[in-house]
């Protein structure tokens, strides 16, 4: 013991204890400007970062032991509280989506008084190697759909139903031969007929066919439904993306960007009822 | 083990391997139905790969759900494909059991044939006996392609297929015999 005293590492202590006295002093003299806290504080950090790491991943570490069940059953509860989240938000979706479809029936109706329209249909499946891409939706005769009535959406005509079960109804797109519309330009009142071209079905396009030759239409403008037994007049099919004269030269025909894709369509309305409408089961 | 056993675990065996046969079907048949357009006819090359393992009723039997199932995928008139798979399975079944090796390559031709029948005959009755303008522009860009898809799709089903049989199959156990014990050996 002695000889500790008399050592080189006690004087250093005694050294360093002095320094700290030096600095206590200091800093009582200066009123705290000699910022001792904020030196080792700086000196510190990157030591306590790494300790505050190591002690932060050990704790983890020993509470996967210690914790396990605490550890699980808040796991179950968050796990819970996400999946509830998780239906909220397709609950919202569901309920944003169904709105939107409302708000657009609404639209539809206060469009057209005189037209019935179904509920709003949702597309349930589309036919594998048909080149005209009919598709099935999901409602049928339970909800007042009979053949041959007429589809839309918001946006326009999409084609009309060809069979129907008590909950399916299959519908035929504008793009097949076996669909001809009776149209018209909006501004220029131009008639003609709208039928499918299976080479513009990939643009969704199709020809209106029989224009006068001298007839006013141009591309951009608005071709809607002339009206007939079938179709209820007004009712938007497309845009005129070109204008030709037919080899014959005798008339026209012009290209007609649909305004809604059938391919892509996924939710619609069918028309039960309108103004003219042709009698289904009159022979 | 007991021969009561051993038909029962092979009876187990049959029915899972023919639940998995319906289970792909149906899905297949499900993912058809939903997306729509130009896709592969899988549950051609399923009951072709199908009838060439199994017995020729069974394989018909088979064909026929695999051809309703596409009917309903289709809007084809109901029973249409199912007819023809029926004879088409029961077809390839008796050929592989009569004459040919159970290949891949096999299968592959016989699907393609089959396939190229039945979509033909989609193509004869659905468009072109209507006399549709452009019924050959058609032809070329919705039969065409899913001809060539519905042939490529046989190889990788015959091995799935294949694979099924081997999985859960009856084992043969072979006993060999001396008949006597007089045999010298050298």
């Amino acid at each position: 013991m002695k000889d500790f005293f008399s050592s080189g590492k006690f004087k250093i202590l005694i050294g360093l204890c002095a320094v700290i006295i030096g600095m206590m002093v200091f800093s009582l003299i200066n009123e705290g400007s000699f910022d001792l806290t904020a030196i080792f504080s700086y000196a510190s950090t990157p030591f306590s970062k790494v300790s505050t790491d190591i002690e932060s991943g050990f704790s983890d570490w020993l509470s996967a032991f210690t914790n396990a069940e605490k550890n699980k059953l808040e796991n179950e509860t968050l796990k819970a509280q996400l999946d509830a989240l998780y239906k909220r938000m397709s609950d919202y979706d569901d309920i944003k989506r169904e709105n939107e479809e409302l708000q657009a029936l609404l639209g539809l109706k206060e469009r057209y008084e005189d037209i019935t329209f179904s509920r709003p249909c949702d597309v349930i499946a589309r036919t594998v190697a048909d080149p005209y891409l009919s598709f099935t939706i999901d409602s049928g005769t339970d909800d007042g759909i009979a053949p041959f009535d007429p589809v839309v959406t918001e946006n326009g005509l999409v084609g009309t139903v060809t069979s129907v079960t008590r909950t399916t109804s299959t519908i035929q797109t504008l793009y097949s031969p076996k669909s001809a519309v009776s149209v018209r330009v909006s501004r220029s009142l131009v008639r003609g007929i709208i039928e499918g071209d299976i080479k513009l079905v990939d643009s969704a396009t199709v020809r209106m066919n029989y224009i006068d030759k001298a007839a006013d239409i141009v591309v951009g403008d608005v071709i809607e439904t002339e009206g007939s037994e079938m179709y209820p007049p007004g009712q938007i099919i497309g845009i005129v993306t070109a204008v030709t004269i037919e080899d014959n030269g005798l008339a026209k025909f012009a290209e007609v960007k649909l305004l809604v894709d059938p391919e892509k369509v996924s939710s619609l309305y069918v028309i039960t009822k309108f103004n003219g409408q042709a009698d289904a089961s009159a022979p | 083990m007991a021969r009561n056993e051993r038909e029962k675990t092979e009876l187990k065996k049959a029915l899972a391997r023919w639940a998995i046969y319906l289970a792909a079907a149906f899905l297949a048949s499900s993912l058809m139905w939903s997306a729509g357009g130009r896709l592969p006819l899988l549950m051609i090359p399923l009951s072709a790969a199908v009838a060439a393992f199994e017995t020729p009723v069974r394989s018909a039997v088979f064909g026929c759900v695999c051809g309703l199932m596409l009917d309903n995928c289709m809007g084809n008139l109901f029973g249409f494909y199912g007819i023809l798979l029926l004879w088409t399975a029961l077809f390839i079944s008796v050929l592989f059991t009569l004459l040919l090796r159970r290949h891949g390559l096999n299968v592959f031709f016989l699907n393609a044939a089959a396939s190229g029948l039945l979509l033909f005959l989609h193509y004869f009755f659905y468009m072109r006996i209507w006399g549709y303008d452009d019924s050959s522009t058609i032809l070329l860009t919705w039969y065409l392609p899913i001809f060539i898809l519905t042939a490529i799709f046989a190889v990788p089903v015959f091995y799935m297929v294949k694979f099924l049989k081997i999985k859960l199959s009856p084992v043969r156990e072979v006993t060999l015999e001396e008949k006597s014990e007089d045999i010298t050996r050298e």
